[in-house]
């Protein structure tokens, strides 16, 4: 028999077998190795439809190995020298978790990059559209007053558009201003000079980003080359500054009133869904705490428990307050979360400081500033927290959660998890906070299943 | 109408007076294992200087040092004021039985309040949430706290703040109970009045 196999494909140590266990779970595939690559064996060759399913189960593959680029399926026979390899392998993927997990440790969150980049193409009405390493899954910050910015805009045919888009996207410096919200092509009123062709005014980026009209200039202009016939129009590929609102209207309505006598808003539903942007600087130090995570959840694996973790930091200092594993194994309590555990820590912290402080108390001095809670502390967590815990911040005073992973049973934020409590931002409650989702690569995160309380 | 839901909830109350005492909120709560009290709890959140030290928890905790987990699949909970959405989910989690409550929770209510965590679809089984018992007591010991609170406070609050209210809204049970369960436990008068007060206001509308 025939069967489709991988072209070598490199087993690099940062892969950890429980996550090719978790994509061959998927799907009815199975592995093999040789000394430096991994076959895949995925089915018969002559099943039809296979071929572009198969490409984009390498994808992912070659994406979790850190291996760029789509791999092509190729034909190829199982070796048979392999066979007592196959046999322990197929022992192994009937073994729910039998995980050697050395290879892990390896990951370094630090050169992972955004999903979103692979994900090209993707529309935003999801909110998955971003080249950012965290999304937000929504925001308490409602703005609703009409803010404008300048941005510059330009005229272009309607038939270089898309090719102008991304050659324009390669070359401009990273906008200080969030333009998402915005159409990036406008069928303006422009009448053509030359009937033939139809114009479209292009929004290029913010002034803010590029203050120089020369500098604009030297940017549209290698787009003329572009035009394969010339139109004889002035205006094609000259630089003018327009008005534009600086961030989405909360409502449809707004959003068509906003945009008149401005550039014009893109509606995409309910502006708290969709992507702001964290500054760079968080996105670094999240990075760092995810590499804690991760050794949290290796310890906690290793330990019998559930595979997720929490810790708790300042972001004034980006010092960690307190960090917990899941610990409902070991305690016998089904609610002993890593979160809880890690709000009970901060908790125990003050009030030790406080014993402390009252033993020393010298009465010439100002009372010591008291901490209230986690007030303005933030939670980073490897999974989607549960109502339970996600109630447990609001009534802490958290003021930012961060987390890897959504759990769509369970999860007590994203709209889409359990019945979409969105406990971060449900207004009659007394306190909201900011939440951010992992958006880069998969990170390798131990199995849990799916129906678990994070 | 008194009940054996109404000796457990006065135990409750108990435990809520005790918290009052203690300078919490006064919510109170027993936790009955056939037939028998086996735990109670109070609020320690101020004490703790932890915000999920809900009387609850306290229960939950004292019932596993002894008991596993399961246990809770055949207890029922009394608490004074509506489980708030963290603790309505906790119970959800241990799969307990029925909770019976005294008091709406208006800010924070997990069980019918603001969300439906009790009975929303979800990873376990949902439990139901019965409210009413003692409600006006439960009511009246809050007020009674909030009132103190204020004039512990430095810059004094409004006089109507500094007044103690007596007068209570009437408990919207369908909010909370299935229409199919009013009679039995809260009697044919209470589904009456239910079945008038959703025609008027089906009237006015
Ligand atoms: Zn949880
Ligand atoms: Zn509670």
């Amino acid at each position: 028999m025939l069967f489709y196999s991988a072209p070598p494909f490199w087993f690099c140590t940062s892969v950890c077998n429980c996550f090719v266990s978790k994509i061959l779970r998927k799907r009815p595939l199975r592995l093999g190795s040789s000394e430096h690559r991994i076959f895949i064996l995925v089915g018969p060759f002559h099943q039809r439809g296979c071929t572009l399913d198969i490409a984009s189960y390498y994808f992912t593959a070659a994406r979790i190995a850190g291996t760029s680029g789509v791999m092509s399926p190729s034909v190829g026979t199982p070796h048979p020298e392999e066979s007592s390899d196959a046999v322990a392998l197929e022992t192994y993927l009937h073994h729910k978790e039998p995980h050697n997990h050395h290879h892990r440790r390896r990951v370094s969150i630090a050169g992972l990059k955004t999903a979103g980049s692979a994900k090209a193409g993707t529309d935003g009405t999801d909110g998955g559209h971003s080249d950012r390493l965290f999304v937000q899954v929504k925001s308490k910050h409602e703005r609703t007053e009409l803010e404008l910015i300048d941005v510059w805009a330009t005229i272009i045919p309607a038939k270089i558009a898309t090719t102008a888009v991304s050659q324009l996207k390669q070359k401009l410096p990273k906008d200080p201003n969030s333009l998402h919200h915005l159409r990036r092509l406008v069928k303006d009123d422009i009448l053509p000079k030359d009937d033939s062709t139809i114009l479209l005014s292009l929004l290029v980026c913010s002034v803010a980003a590029v203050p120089s009209e020369e500098d604009i200039k030297a940017l549209l202009d290698p787009l003329r080359e572009l035009v394969q016939i010339p139109i004889a129009d002035e205006r094609l590929f000259v630089p003018t500054v327009r008005r534009a609102p600086s961030f989405p209207a909360p409502t449809k309505e707004q959003s068509k009133q906003w945009s008149e006598g401005t550039w014009p808003i893109m509606w995409r539903g309910n502006p708290h869904l969709i992507i702001t942007e964290l500054p760079d600087n968080d996105e670094d130090s999240y990075k760092s705490n995810l590499e804690e995570l991760l050794d949290l959840t290796e310890r906690a694996h290793n330990d019998g428990e559930v595979p997720i973790a929490s810790i708790i930091t300042d972001p004034e200092t980006g010092k960690v307050i307190a960090s917990s594993i899941d610990s409902r194994n070991s305690s016998k309590n089904p609610l002993s979360h890593s979160v809880m555990s890690c709000i009970a820590k901060v908790a125990k912290l003050e009030y030790a400081r406080r014993q402390e402080q009252a033993a020393n108390l010298n009465p010439d001095q100002d009372p010591p500033t008291q901490a209230y809670l986690c007030h303005n502390l933030q939670v980073i967590t490897t999974h989607e927290p549960c109502a339970m815990c996600c109630m447990a911040m609001v009534h802490s005073r958290i003021s930012r959660l961060v987390y890897v992973k959504n759990l769509p049973r369970s999860g007590g934020i994203d709209r889409n998890s359990g019945p979409g409590y969105g406990i971060h931002y449900n207004k009659q409650l007394n306190w909201q906070f900011e939440c951010w989702r992992w958006n880069g690569e998969e990170i390798l995160l131990y199995d849990v299943d799916e129906s678990t309380n994070a | 109408m008194s009940t054996k839901h109404h000796e457990y909830m006065a135990r409750a109350l108990r435990m809520a007076n005790l918290a009052f005492d203690s300078d919490e909120v006064p919510v109170g709560c027993v936790y009955v294992h056939d037939g028998e009290i086996i735990a109670e709890g109070m609020n320690d959140t101020n004490r703790s200087l932890c915000g999920t030290r809900h009387a609850e928890f306290l229960g939950i905790e004292h019932i596993l040092q002894t008991n596993p987990s399961s246990i809770f699949e055949e207890t029922d909970l009394y608490v004074t004021v509506e489980p708030c959405v963290m603790c309505a989910s906790a119970l959800r989690q241990l799969k307990i039985r029925a909770v019976y409550f005294g008091c709406a929770n208006d800010r924070f209510g997990g069980c019918g309040s603001v969300l439906r965590i009790n009975s929303d679809e979800g990873v376990e089984r949902p439990y139901p949430a019965y409210p009413g018992f003692y409600r006006e007591e439960a009511i009246m010991l809050l007020r009674r706290f909030y009132l103190q609170e204020n004039e512990k406070a430095p810059v004094p609050k409004t006089k109507k703040s500094r007044e103690l209210k007596t007068d209570f809204m009437p408990l919207d049970l369908g909010r909370y109970v299935p229409r199919s369960e009013i009679e039995q436990l809260y009697g044919k008068d209470a589904l009456a009045v239910l079945e008038a007060q959703t025609s008027t206001s089906k009237n006015d509308s």
